[in-house]
């Protein structure tokens, strides 16, 4: 059959589109920060700069000339390892994108870390219990818990655990020379806050997937086979149900990574969220340019590797179930 | 030596409602092979998992006992009703495709069974290869490599066979393993479980909707019907000399492939066509759905297109109904109608039996009030304002008949209109549109699977095999002096649940 | 876990048999009909489901909230007492930094959320139906339109999109709706697309084609119906997305500006003096948890409800 020509297809799909979906991305990008708000000299230098003050910063930055030449220009340049110079910092962009999303995506992995095993053994559990007190109860909670705006987790969580409890931080600056404890300590409320965003959704996949595989007519075959129930939940229940899981894990994931803007400014935490947000309010629109397309190509990334997951986890490749 | 399997007075209820099965006493011997038939709702499925002791949560043994091999599953602990399940029963059931692990190669999930028998290692291997090979596959190393969606549907079932057959049980209970199968699939599977009942000398207990096909393959039968067995006897004497009303009712019902139909009231008139079809092709992409295909259906004509799941037939009858694009000439006198397979998704569930008519008629250029409309079909007055959801299954087909017949036409395209339907009531739906055809002289284009439901309608007859037409001509030619080895081969099939040939593996 | 629970539970019936037996040969064809009514009766199920009584009521408080705390004399700008104490009988909920009751904010702060979400909702809903309709029903270059543009729509998770829009034209509430809603008309257009898809490919769409009934009335009289449950739960869903997303943005800074008293602001405010006067950024956040909670039990129940 023709099974490995189908997955070699769907994966040479993906990486065709990849590129197109990224120059798009770019160019609304370039659109949004650079084009729509206008004379970025202006708006840097203030109202009161003269005419010619404006020209010659927007000159020396190299926006002037034609929207299309400007972006070309930024786009040869990103690719070529050149992103400018911070406007607010007085930096090289490239370092300090880069520096701070290291330290989002180790954000993002603790996140990760921590609420997948606990969404995932909610869902098991309350898949057993479907229907009942204890499976209405969960659902209740943990959706509730997603569907909060992040910051008012994270303030329920700093009340609770730094101002009462005094067991982290308020906020979490690293400071120079952190010990890898003393960073992880700093990390864990906001990466709490961050899973818990998604901890809900996950739980909720995972419940329904396994609630499919036990009404399945392969899963009573594997127990009128008479096998023990331990072989019969690795090895009948566990791959099967978690696939619509993964089939949706990249949405998921790239979520978290959205969750970071707001997480790390409600734990100042030197993330690339907070960073876009201080290019946000200080018009740096070369670090905002910089930023927000790292951030989509993380996120492109990210969803071509759970397809990929996804492709080696069901040997059926369907497509089908696409995330919610 | 106990028998494989007794009931005892098995009364089985869902929750608080009334019992779905109501007091069954049967016993199955060693070696031998007792088929339960019912209809939609007769409870057989109930039995077949009260037996393996996998009723749903809400269900509850209200009275009456059960014995498989001499001990009762509901008696016994965790770890004893497992060893039951490994050694005594096994089960196959219909669709096999979900009755597989999707994730988990063929071999590995018929090697669980002997690795529960402590058999390991190289052993284990030689054991499943050699249970392949017992259920015909040629190759059993490549198909153990297989996951089931590589599968066709009637290895899928050789595979859930093989592991039946592995547990070497003293009951197998098969629970409509050919249902949804090809004619010549099903009989190759069937040909299969007896030669191991033979060989293993298990009780078995097939459970179908198919009267004639249990006849075939079974000592004894019971017939049940809304959970109580009306008749039970030698499978030879219920189908021939059925004794209670029920079973009469249901063996006049089943449409016979080897007795002429009826005689037709109006027949065809001569003329112009209704239908002319010349070259009609259909791709998808490479492949070529149907084939270059020439066909004319007269005026008042039934004609009856058959073969098995993927020969084309039913895109053919779209692309003459016009619901597909495709190449070639298509020239119909008036607009077709179709009458659909799902009584269930060929209705709009948000409205009325009245407003469909209502519509209908107003769009075909009807003079009939719905009402008359619905009498035509034989729906009371008092369901007109019913939600398809409100209607039971040959009611909604009648809907469906009805909306089809609302205003002047000249064909009608039947799609397996009665396939979704138990046999009673596939019967009177027959008999309705063979009603409608005399009464108002329409043609159809009658497509089905079913030759035998094929024979009772059509005039002529078309069999379509990979795509291509490849005979054509009178029914009654057609089913006594067929001509293409493709048209004997199905008639072979469906004439006497026997072997008539493997299917090809890969 | 307990596996062998596992293999207890949760099991569904599969059998036909549940179904009741309508048609037999012994019924004489005397049709019985299934007391399965599908459609009807919808309002009363959903009253009679106490999580979506109390969503729905938690709904009501924070828009009577909105509309009416001017009536009410409550005044969310005024310095009302000394700043930062905490709950009592004289306020309820405190006072913040500059001595303003937290009472009167909350329930004031009310007010911005319930503009900028429901109308950004709205929006996206007709946009997204209208969007989703099309493109399921027609296929064809909308439709390949709307699934490319899920592509670039991943590539800005969460609240980047709607950061960059709002950033782009302006701090203010009506960019922050535009952008919101620019942004859930293609999550509402797939979702309507999906079920479109399931319903075009149903016999009833297809017989209405054969009788020749014309696309719009294909479309709005014959699939829409089908699909509305799904577009208002849809619907409901985004709403509580939007207060997610408009409250996020305001915490940013990027929303309602100072004085106004939209939790989100007030959080983002408060969250300084978090250390000694927990109750400044607790209320307010409290307030947001509530209303998202409770739109989302509302679309909780309205899907359990209509798609059984």
């Amino acid at each position: 059959m023709s099974g490995r020509s189908e997955t070699g297809r769907v994966i040479g799909r993906r990486l065709l589109q990849i590129p197109l979906v990224l120059i798009v991305v770019s160019a609304l990008i370039f659109w949004l920060i650079a084009v729509v708000p206008g004379n970025p000299g202006r708006s840097v230098l203030g109202a009161y700069a003269t005419g010619e003050q404006v020209a010659a910063w927007n000159a020396e930055h190299g926006l002037d000339g034609s929207t299309l030449e400007r972006y070309g220009s930024w786009l040869s340049g990103f690719v070529r390892g050149d992103w400018g110079t911070s406007i607010m910092l007085d930096v090289p962009v490239r370092g300090l994108v880069i520096e701070r999303l290291e330290n989002s995506l180790l954000l993002g992995v603790l996140a990760f870390v921590l609420m997948a095993p606990v969404a995932i053994a909610l869902g098991f559990y309350q898949a057993q219990r479907q229907g009942r007190a204890a499976d209405r109860a969960i659902t209740i909670g943990s959706v509730s818990l997603s569907s909060m705006p992040e910051f008012v987790v994270g303030v329920v969580l700093i009340i609770l655990f730094a101002v009462t409890l005094r067991w982290f931080p308020i906020h979490s600056e690293i400071a120079a020379g952190a010990s890898a404890a003393e960073r992880l300590r700093v990390m864990v409320l906001p990466a709490l806050t961050i899973g818990a965003a998604s901890l809900g959704y996950v739980a909720r996949m995972v419940r329904a997937g396994v609630i499919e595989t036990l009404a399945s007519p392969h899963y009573r075959t594997a127990v009128l086979k008479g096998l023990p129930p331990r072989r019969i939940l690795l090895r009948h229940v566990a791959r099967n149900s978690l696939l619509p899981t993964v089939a949706v894990l990249g949405v998921q994931l790239t979520a978290m990574l959205g969750g970071v803007v707001v997480v790390e400014t409600l734990f100042n935490y030197p993330g690339i969220g907070q960073l876009i947000l201080d290019a946000v309010l200080k018009k740096d629109v070369f670090v905002l340019e910089a930023a927000t397309l790292v951030i989509a190509i993380v996120s492109v990334l990210v969803l071509l590797a759970t397809d990929l997951a996804y492709l080696a986890l069901d040997p059926r490749v369907r497509f089908q179930a696409e995330p919610a | 030596m106990s028998p494989a399997l007794v009931l005892d007075d098995l009364t089985i209820a869902y929750g608080e409602r009334a019992p779905v099965v109501r007091g069954l006493s049967l016993e199955i011997a060693p070696g031998e092979a007792y088929g339960l038939v019912g209809e939609s709702g007769s409870g057989k499925s109930t039995v077949a998992l009260a037996v393996a002791r996998y009723l749903p949560r809400v269900a509850r043994i209200v009275s009456g006992s059960l014995r498989v091999a001499g001990s009762d599953p509901y008696a016994l602990d965790d770890r004893a009703l497992r060893e039951l399940r490994t050694s005594a029963i096994a089960m196959v059931y219909q669709e096999p495709g979900r009755a597989l692990n999707p994730t988990m190669r063929v071999g590995r999930q018929l090697g669980e069974v002997f690795e529960l028998k402590g058999i390991d290692g190289e052993q284990r291997r030689a054991q499943v290869l050699q249970t392949l090979a017992r259920v015909g596959f040629d190759a059993p190393e490549t198909v153990a490599a297989r996951y089931p969606h590589e599968l066709s549907g009637g290895q899928q079932q050789r595979v859930v066979i093989a592991m039946a057959l592995a547990v070497r049980p003293a009951l197998l209970v098969l629970d409509e393993p050919t249902t949804g199968l090809d004619a010549q699939v099903q009989a190759g599977v069937l040909e299969l479980i007896e030669r191991l009942r033979d060989e293993l000398g298990a009780g078995v207990l097939l459970i179908s909707h198919n009267l004639p096909l249990i006849a075939a393959h079974c000592d004894r039968v019971g017939i049940l019907a809304a959970g109580e067995l009306v008749e039970e006897g030698d499978a030879r004497t219920v189908v021939e000399r059925p004794s209670h009303p029920y079973t009469r009712a249901l063996v006049a019902a089943v449409p016979r492939i080897d007795a002429p139909p009826p005689a037709r009231d109006a027949p065809p008139v001569e003329g112009a066509p209704v239908v002319h079809v010349r070259g009609l092709t259909k791709r998808y992409g490479a492949h070529a759905a149907v084939r270059d295909v020439d066909l004319e259906i007269g005026r008042g004509e039934v004609f009856g297109l058959v073969g098995e799941s993927g020969s084309g037939k039913t895109t053919l009858g779209r692309a003459i109904a016009g619901l597909t694009a495709h190449d070639g000439d298509v020239r119909l006198i008036g607009r077709p109608q179709m009458v659909f397979q799902s009584p269930d998704a060929s209705l709009n569930p948000r409205r009325t039996v009245r407003k469909t008519l209502a519509r209908a008629i107003r769009k075909l250029g009807g003079d009939q009030t719905p009402a008359q409309l619905a009498e035509q079909v034989g729906l009371g007055p008092e369901l007109l304002d019913r939600l398809p959801g409100e209607l039971s299954g040959g009611q909604k087909q009648r809907v469906a008949i009805a909306r089809a017949f609302a205003g002047p036409i000249g064909l009608v395209v039947c799609d397996e209109a009665t396939s979704a339907l138990d046999v009673s009531v596939q019967a009177k739906i027959l008999d309705l549109l063979r009603e409608l055809q005399s009464s108002r002289g329409v043609s159809y284009l009658f497509v089905s699977h079913d030759l035998a439901v094929v024979r009772r309608l059509a005039d002529r007859v078309g069999v379509m095999y990979r795509g291509e037409l490849v005979e054509v001509g009178d029914a009654e030619q057609i089913f006594t002096a067929p001509q293409h080895p493709y048209t004997q081969a199905i008639l072979a099939a469906a004439i006497t649940p026997e072997p008539s040939s493997h299917e090809a593996l890969t | 876990m307990s596996a062998e629970g596992l293999a207890q539970r949760a099991r569904l019936p599969y059998d036909a048999d549940l179904a009741l037996a309508p048609e037999t040969v012994a019924a004489g064809g005397a049709d019985a009909a299934r007391p399965v009514v599908a459609g009807r009766g919808v309002a009363k199920r959903l009253l009679r489901r106490p999580t979506f009584v109390i969503g729905v009521a938690v709904v009501l408080f924070w828009a009577l909230a909105a509309l009416l705390w001017q009536r009410l004399g409550f005044d969310p700008y005024a310095p009302a007492g000394a700043p930062l104490q905490a709950p009592s009988s004289e306020h309820l909920l405190g006072t913040d930094n500059l001595g303003r009751d937290m009472l009167a904010r909350v329930l004031a702060g009310a007010r911005p959320t319930l503009q900028v979400a429901p109308l950004a909702t709205l929006l996206a809903t007709a946009a997204g139906t209208a969007l989703g309709l099309v493109a399921g029903y027609f296929r064809g270059v909308v439709d390949d339109l709307l699934m490319r543009s899920f592509d670039v729509l991943y590539a800005f998770p969460g609240i980047i999109a709607v950061l960059l829009v709002s950033s782009a034209f302006g701090h203010s509430l009506l960019t922050l709706v535009i952008a919101i809603a620019i942004f859930f008309t293609p999550i509402v257009a797939r979702t309507v697309r999906s079920a479109v898809l399931v319903e075009t490919d149903k016999q009833y769409v297809e017989a209405a084609r054969l009788q020749g009934e014309r696309a719009s009335w294909i479309v709005f009289r014959e699939i829409l119906p089908n699909v509305l449950p799904t577009v208002v739960v849809e619907g409901t869903i985004r709403l509580a997305y939007a207060i997610f997303v408009s409250a996020g943005l305001s915490f940013l800074g990027l929303g309602a500006q100072p004085p106004s008293p939209d939790w989100g602001l007030v959080v983002s405010q408060n969250r300084i003096f978090i250390q000694n006067a927990w109750w400044c950024a607790a209320f307010p956040a409290l307030a947001i948890a509530t209303l998202v909670v409770s739109v989302n039990l509302i679309a909780d129940n309205l899907r359990e409800v209509t798609h059984r």
